[in-house]
């Protein structure tokens, strides 16, 4: 069965699940073998993988839209649970309302590649809605507080998600191998490996930690392992892009490097809240928003290199 | 047991069970906890905090189906019975009995709510007696232990709402999708206690879903 994927999508969902197959009996042999030094998140974790890979593989497989309205639908989801921690009040519910509204508008805009409206409506249409909607309800307390706290959701959320989601409607230089849901899945899964390979480096070899107040288990073994083989990676995975050699370095570097900031960047505001995951959405993993952390700075940062270098060809 | 009209049955059970239930899980947000320790009683009182009219949706939404038509809100008839489409509409489809809040009579809320149980059917009452400011419990009513100690075989059980405040407050009409958690307790039997020990049973019982949501 096909799913009318191009062969080099194809081929990656074939190697994807291969790994997950490996990983799975390797966890389960691990358990088998030595149990006293297994730890039964990492077989949870493995479960979560096998559901969340098969949505991305059946919304892609039916096509452009499908995709596209996974997104927004995640984004509600993910934009709910962050609103839902964060310290708002009962006077920022009207505007909160208006979040809302507003993602069915931008995912509308990205079906059918407006890409003007798109880029401008978190930062500068939903910017300015929210403020008078705010504004309206005729209340000072923590406005400003407040306006911070629900653009940068936006940002975070609804307008990284909008990126990803506009790769699938993003004018590329076609041939018989490259196409737009491939260019999706070489950053899901550069995004999503990258944390697995900083996971497992810094498992294997790290001790000196970066940022212990942040996040106590990042190293910069695990970082600087992570940033070498996305990097390498990206040249493998390059296939799946117009890219050439060099801009597919440039491009796996990215990925790494701001997929580790976006994670820091949850674990910040995780902390800087009080939770310890946003829900308990995905066993093993915690919400929506604990597993696409790397995504909202990688897409975004992917995105415009893609963007720039694909106007030129 | 008086008769249940079988279109208001088949329609509470679509209702609640099938488009309310989703709803609110998906649009608004709603965690349920599941109300499996409820199948095996024959008649109870459901006790809750009490901060949104989407209390009720939730409450009667986590109700087992075999259950969902026979569980009655107690609603405030000043408010919902003002005019009687208005309380038709709302005891059709929230399948709810009144009492007045503003009654002069000593003691006729009590006898009728007490008429109710004698009559097998099972409640939900809010001891809080309206909405309040979200997160916050408000001073309960004693009314619940007068009816628990006048039958002593049914059991209360308590109810813990969590968010909701926010999702939809009071004097507001539009919800707001917040992720709100719904706690159910054990069902709680009070034979042989006074009418002030129930009362405190009911409130630590909530009290205690509230503090265990950490």
């Amino acid at each position: 069965m096909s799913f009318g994927f191009s062969p080099n999508v194809e081929l990656t969902f074939k190697i994807i699940y291969g790994l997950l197959i490996g990983f799975t009996l390797l966890f389960f042999l691990w358990k088998k073998i030595h149990p006293q030094s297994f730890q039964q998140e990492l077989l949870d974790r493995t479960k979560s993988w096998w559901v969340i890979i098969s949505l991305v593989f059946v919304a892609l497989g039916f096509g452009k839209s499908s995709t596209i309205w996974m997104f927004a639908f995640l984004s509600f989801i993910a934009l709910r649970e962050l609103l839902s921690n964060v310290p708002l009040t009962i006077s920022d519910r009207k505007a909160v309302f208006w979040c809302y509204l507003g993602i069915p508008l931008q995912f509308y805009a990205i079906s059918i590649g407006y890409y003007h409206f798109f880029i401008i409506f978190v930062p500068v249409i939903l910017f300015i809605i929210l403020a008078m909607r705010r504004i309206a309800i005729d209340e000072t307390e923590n406005f400003t507080h407040s306006l911070g706290t629900l653009m940068f959701s936006n940002l975070l959320i609804v307008y990284s998600l909008g990126h990803m989601a506009y790769l699938m409607v993003l004018d590329i230089p076609y041939n018989e191998n490259v196409s737009n849901d491939g260019l999706l899945l070489y950053l899901l899964f550069l995004t999503q490996f990258n944390d697995v390979l900083q996971f497992i480096w810094g498992k294997l070899l790290g001790k000196r930690k970066i940022i212990p107040k942040v996040s106590p288990n990042k190293t910069w073994e695990g970082f600087l392992g992570g940033l070498v083989c996305t990097t390498i990676l990206g040249y493998v995975f390059k296939f799946l892009t117009p890219l050439s050699t060099v801009q597919s370095l440039i491009a796996g570097f990215m990925i790494a490097f701001m997929g580790f900031f976006g994670d820091l960047n949850m674990s910040t505001i995780k902390r800087d809240i009080g939770v310890k995951d946003m829900s308990d959405l995905i066993p093993g993993h915690g919400g929506i928003m604990d597993r696409i952390d790397s995504l909202s700075f990688s897409s975004m940062a992917f995105f415009h290199i893609v963007h720039m270098w694909t106007r030129n060809m | 047991m008086a008769k249940v009209n079988p279109i208001k049955k088949l329609t509470l059970l679509f209702l609640y069970r099938f488009f309310m239930k989703n709803f609110l899980r998906v649009v608004i947000g709603v965690q349920f906890q599941k109300a499996k320790k409820l199948e095996g009683i024959e008649q109870f009182i459901i006790v809750a905090n009490h901060n949104s009219h989407l209390d009720t949706m939730i409450l009667l939404s986590c109700l087992p189906s075999k259950l969902v038509h026979k569980v009655h809100p107690i609603a405030a008839g000043d408010y919902f019975n003002k005019n009687k489409l208005m309380g038709f509409a709302t005891s059709f489809f929230v399948n709810t009995l009144y009492v007045n809040r503003e009654s002069k009579v000593k003691g006729e809320n009590l006898d009728f709510l007490d008429s109710i149980i004698k009559d097998g059917k099972s409640i939900i009452i809010f001891p809080e007696g309206s909405r309040g400011a979200p997160d916050e419990l408000q001073q309960f009513r004693k009314g619940v232990g007068v009816l628990l100690s006048k039958n002593p075989s049914v059991p209360f059980v308590p109810m813990f709402l969590d968010g909701v405040g926010r999702a939809m407050p009071k004097g507001e009409s539009m919800p707001v999708p917040f992720t709100t958690q719904l706690y159910v307790g054990d069902p709680v039997y009070t034979e042989g206690k006074t009418i002030d020990e129930i009362n405190q049973l009911i409130y630590e019982g909530i009290t205690n879903l509230k503090n265990k949501r950490e």
